[in-house]
């Protein structure tokens, strides 16, 4: 068989057992697949690491300096190095996963709830609705997204708070668009027409039947916009305009090492970018994974 | 295809004035009185009635926006608070800088993402196709400004290969006509400065390559796919026609189409990224000049460069929505 008709055979995926949920069937497809199964593992382990390190040890970012330990490179006791103030790279790269992170989470969920609310509403309350709002998105999107977040932080001021709004901001209008479309696409669709006439209330409808036939997209965009935005935030962070000194976030230690590269102490920005890089590709592998297992399309 | 255009163009006037309202209003996200901000608390109230005056805070809101759009129907995008001079001025003088390093980004995205997505495609799950998929996915995850701080680390402190900032060599006499520097070192002949100008760039249209780059691989790996199960291809196949001529010549014309729009949205994004990169190179476009605005809190030269790259944006995705009807004759569209 030549190459070009192996690549065009379609891929078979596993088929659903009987009497399985379709969320177990999704689920069985997404750890079949070994890319998914590597993001599964790189996001766990910094959900983890995430939770933990504020559990288990304590961090005053304040008061860490030491300036007998100006940049010494990688040791035992300092496995990561150590920064310009002579702090203990590793032990901020742990700390700083939550702020990260929770940056990344925080600002994403803020723009799921109200970007599907928006595009439901736009879909389901009529045409002037419709129109109003998607002209408001489509402005949203006529900007570049980081250039839209990092103009606004740069407005307001920055600090975490103004970045988590800004990075929302940017992220609501996919997930209006992808609401909405999929709400216009439903509403020909016979069964819902049939619970239509059979009487159901909006509200019951919506709850019901377009809700969860919303959810596979969604739930692949928001993986997807979690390593987005973890991006973002790691670029306002390295601009200034985010986590402020000396809080320990990914960006911000790039941006408090940047300057000393000439100086030849890699390991002052490898490591905290290596963990921005790390994060944000396991959410894209994952939301990948969640793709191939849970689009429609697929499902043969 | 005319009358689609026209009809394309026109939908711009709403978004066009979406967008000035949007960065208009950024001036009156600025909390507190922003004349007051910009000028630091040590400002005399007589300067700061002057700057308000300048911005015309002083007025209704509705007022300031007509005012605000008749100056940029006239080009004036407002000046500078800290230094006075013109916005609009500045921007095309800095401009040049930004489309040399953007033009050698996308061009090496084009370079190697196109043919890393034929041969993911073409060999789909084989080890090529795992290597790239990986490979591509860490592109589209990579922080630039991480990627570039370690390529100007590499070669250019270790093993001081490349130059890790500024256009050209300091010292190095030259004047240029237009700012394209490698455009006018080349028309002037100057193969000593060119040569300068092209190692400069090397660095930072890597880095600012990587995200199209990944983003181009992709496409083209799932659209070559989608094109290469269809019937017409089985057609050529069974033809007898040679491999390559299937995939390059049947396959990859249909397959590029929505490469295409890809490469229009990546644009925008390599003006955005230009901050970061510019930034980190110390290349003088106009991304590095906002990050020197937004530390020196020159609120002007922000509004005036984000609405002057996102009118870019905007029109290059139209121009590419054009470009595709008029490539793709089996669009039609009235």
């Amino acid at each position: 068989m030549s190459a070009l008709a192996k690549a065009m055979q379609r891929v078979a995926l596993p088929a659903a057992r009987p009497g399985r949920s379709p969320a177990g069937a999704a689920w069985r497809r997404l750890l079949a697949s070994p890319v998914a199964r590597a993001g599964l593992g790189i996001v766990s382990a910094f959900v983890l690491i995430g939770v933990l390190t504020p559990a288990l040890h304590h961090y005053e970012a304040r008061t860490d300096a030491d300036l007998t330990l100006r940049l010494k490179p990688p040791t035992g006791a300092h496995p990561f190095g150590t920064d310009t103030l002579g702090r203990d790279i590793l032990v901020r790269v742990l700390h700083g996963t939550r702020v990260s992170l929770g940056l990344g989470v925080s600002s994403v969920a803020v723009a799921a709830v109200v970007g599907s609310l928006l595009g439901l509403l736009a879909g389901y309350a009529g045409r002037r609705a419709d129109l109003v709002l998607m002209f408001c998105m489509d402005i949203l999107l006529a900007f570049p997204a980081t250039l839209l977040a990092i103009a606004i932080v740069a407005m307001i001021g920055p600090g975490l708070r103004n970045s988590l709004f800004a990075i929302s901001l940017v992220s609501i209008p996919v997930y209006a668009r992808i609401s909405r479309s999929i709400v216009l696409a439903l509403r020909e669709r016979e069964f819902v027409t049939a619970a239509w006439a059979l009487g159901m209330s909006d509200w019951r409808l919506l709850r019901r039947h377009i809700l969860p036939n919303c959810l596979p997209p969604l739930i692949v965009q928001t993986t997807l916009a979690i390593a987005f935005a973890i991006l973002e935030a790691a670029a306002l962070g390295f601009l200034g305009l985010g986590a402020q000194p000396p809080t320990p976030e990914w960006g911000a230690m790039l941006a408090d090492s940047y300057k000393y590269f000439t100086s030849g102490a890699w390991w002052v920005f490898f490591f905290p970018g290596a963990a921005i890089m790390l994060s944000v590709l396991g959410f894209n592998l994952l939301g990948d994974g969640l793709r191939d297992a849970l689009d429609p399309r697929l499902r043969l | 295809m005319g009358r689609y255009a026209v009809r394309r163009s026109l939908t711009l006037i709403p978004v066009l004035l979406g967008v000035s309202l949007l960065v208009f209003s950024f001036i009156h996200l600025i909390p507190g009185d922003p004349a007051l901000t910009m000028l630091g608390e040590r400002a005399t109230p007589e300067k700061v009635g002057e700057v308000r005056r300048q911005l015309g805070l002083d007025r209704p809101i509705h007022e300031q926006y007509l005012i605000y759009l008749g100056k940029l129907f006239r080009g004036d995008l407002g000046s500078s608070i800290v230094r006075g001079d013109p916005v609009l001025t500045d921007l095309l003088r800095r401009f040049p800088a930004t489309v040399e390093l953007a033009t050698a980004a996308i061009v090496l995205a084009l370079l190697f993402g196109i043919p890393i997505g034929i041969v993911s495609a073409v060999w789909r799950n084989s080890l090529v196709d795992s290597v790239s998929r990986v490979w591509a996915l860490a592109g589209v995850s990579m922080p630039i400004f991480w990627l570039g701080l370690m390529l100007a680390w590499f070669f250019g402190v270790q093993l001081r290969w490349l130059p890790t900032g500024f256009r050209l060599d300091t010292g190095t006499v030259f004047d240029p006509w237009t700012n394209f520097v490698i455009l006018d070192a080349a028309l002037q002949r100057n193969w000593g400065v060119l040569r300068d100008a092209l190692r400069h760039l090397i660095l930072p249209a890597v880095a600012l390559a990587t995200i199209p780059l990944a983003v181009i691989a992709r496409m083209t790996r799932a659209s070559m796919l989608e094109v290469l199960s269809q019937e017409y291809i089985r057609t050529a196949e069974a033809k007898g026609l040679p491999q390559g001529v299937v995939i390059l010549r049947h396959a990859l014309r249909n397959a590029l189409l929505p490469v295409l729009t890809v490469v229009g949205l990546q644009v925008g994004h390599l003006l955005a990224g230009a901050i970061l990169t510019e930034t980190i190179f110390s290349w003088p476009g106009i991304g590095l000049w906002v990050y020197e605005s937004i530390e020196s809190r020159d609120y002007a030269i922000v509004q005036g460069a984000s609405l002057f790259i996102a009118v870019v944006f905007v029109a290059v995705n139209m121009l590419t929505d054009l470009l595709y009807a008029a490539v793709d004759p089996r669009i039609k569209y009235d």
